[in-house]
């Protein structure tokens, strides 16, 4: 009998063979049983500003407790955490913390969330659902940190635990197929599940020079996100710096990321924030209504926070987002 | 002038024009277009990340007695994935 595996955590659907890792090098055929290498082993635990995610509409000015695993499902050509990112297990450091322990760590230190970050938690999917419930039962938020390349099935049951999420929405399918090395269907619809379940989210577009930074590029992020997404959800253009494999390209210019924040004001969206990128006209939060900046910010830091209850101080304008 | 000067002369003067030629082909050829050395660097080929994913498992051969050990030892764990199926009832 057949002991190869056909894994279907994720749209890449591995059939992985005894003895073998599947693409995310997490996974492991072990004589015909598939075992996730890295439950309860991160190699990354921190705290971090939730700001850093980036998230700008939950809990601002909170502190997160951020874990990792070494792996991931994807291939950027620009990851700047390749480090652990495209690396198997055995081969990065990493430290005993069952989900009760990432959960105790998270109250002991005044943490109100949890991060599943800077990797992917799609390749510490089972640690990451397992420690989203031990959260969720000490009254702990959970936030995913993601590029959304997940099965339906498994999308949907980790989003029914997560509270806020963090998406990467890259480019258009030639760019997913290029420079990231998977396919940008099941990222929307990931982003659609997320929608459907409630979950608050923020969409991250990094823009790359030469790879996904043409005007009609960008325009066809903002339309579709504007399209199915609504004017509500909160985007982030973000700046790109040379890193792994694309070091022989240039950060992205500050005008390039200024212009497509405005083309996304112009077109309808709602909150549109541009980062990495020292203090700008991009990182405060308006009110849609009354166009009063409600928070403040200068980079990671919260200067001033005008909401109440989730409610723009000056004209009760509700504004989207997790407050409490 | 000697005639076998007048002969060799021509024949010299070809040899060199020859090997010039020849050096600046292949200078033209070792160097870049300028505009193409200019250019960014473009997406990997299509089939860059399944074909890198195919030479990682060559080498997985000697991994696996690592990953092994590990488990043994507690370093990485054994716990069951989710969300998968058995070669035999897997869909083609």
């Amino acid at each position: 009998m057949s002991k190869d595996i056909l894994c279907e955590l994720c749209p890449r659907g591995c059939t992985i063979k005894p003895g073998k890792h599947g693409y995310c090098r997490s996974r492991y055929n072990r004589e015909g049983e598939l075992l996730t290498l890295v439950y309860g082993k991160p190699c990354a635990a921190h705290i971090d500003p939730v700001e850093k995610k980036p998230l700008f509409h939950f809990l601002p000015s909170s502190s997160i407790f951020s874990i990792a695993t070494a792996g991931c499902n994807l291939h950027c050509l620009y990851c700047q955490n390749w480090d652990i990112s495209q690396k198997y297990p055995d081969e990065v450091e990493s430290m005993e913390m069952m989900p009760k322990d990432v959960v105790r760590e998270a109250e002991k230190n005044k943490c109100p969330s949890i991060a599943y970050t800077y990797s992917d938690p799609s390749t510490f999917y089972e640690y990451a659902l397992d420690t989203s419930r031990a959260a969720h039962a000490k009254g702990i938020k959970n936030v995913l940190v993601t590029a959304a390349f997940l099965n339906d099935a498994p999308a949907h049951e980790i989003l029914s635990v997560t509270d806020g999420a963090s998406i990467t929405f890259k480019g258009n399918p030639e760019f997913y197929r290029n420079v990231v090395g998977g396919t940008r269907g099941p990222v929307e619809r990931y982003l659609k599940i997320a929608k459907k379940l409630g979950v608050h989210f923020e969409i991250i577009h990094l823009v790359v020079p030469t790879m996904n930074d043409k005007p009609e590029q960008l325009k066809e992020i903002i339309s579709w996100v504007l399209n199915e997404m609504g004017p509500d959800v909160p985007i982030h253009f973000t700046r790109f710096f040379p890193l792994y494999r694309l070091t022989n390209l240039y950060p992205t210019p500050v005008a390039t990321l200024m212009d497509t924040a405005r083309a996304a004001v112009d077109a309808g969206l709602k909150y549109v924030y541009v980062g990495n990128v020292p203090p700008n006209e991009f990182e405060n939060t308006k009110c849609p209504k009354c166009k009063k900046i409600v928070i403040k910010r200068s980079g990671y830091i919260v200067l001033e926070n005008n909401l109440k209850d989730g409610y723009c101080r000056f004209c009760n304008e509700k504004i989207p987002g997790v407050w409490k | 002038m000697k005639l076998k000067n007048l002969v060799l002369i021509p024949i010299i003067l070809a040899i060199l024009a020859a090997t010039a030629w020849a050096v600046y082909k292949t200078s033209e050829k070792a160097a870049p277009e300028p505009a193409a050395a200019a250019q960014p660097q473009r997406a990997q080929p299509e089939n860059f990340f399944e074909s890198t994913y195919r030479e990682r498992l060559k080498e997985e051969g000697n991994r696996t007695a690592v990953t092994e050990k590990m488990i043994k030892d507690g370093k990485l764990s054994s716990e069951p994935a989710r969300h998968l199926k058995i070669a035999g009832e897997a869909k083609p």
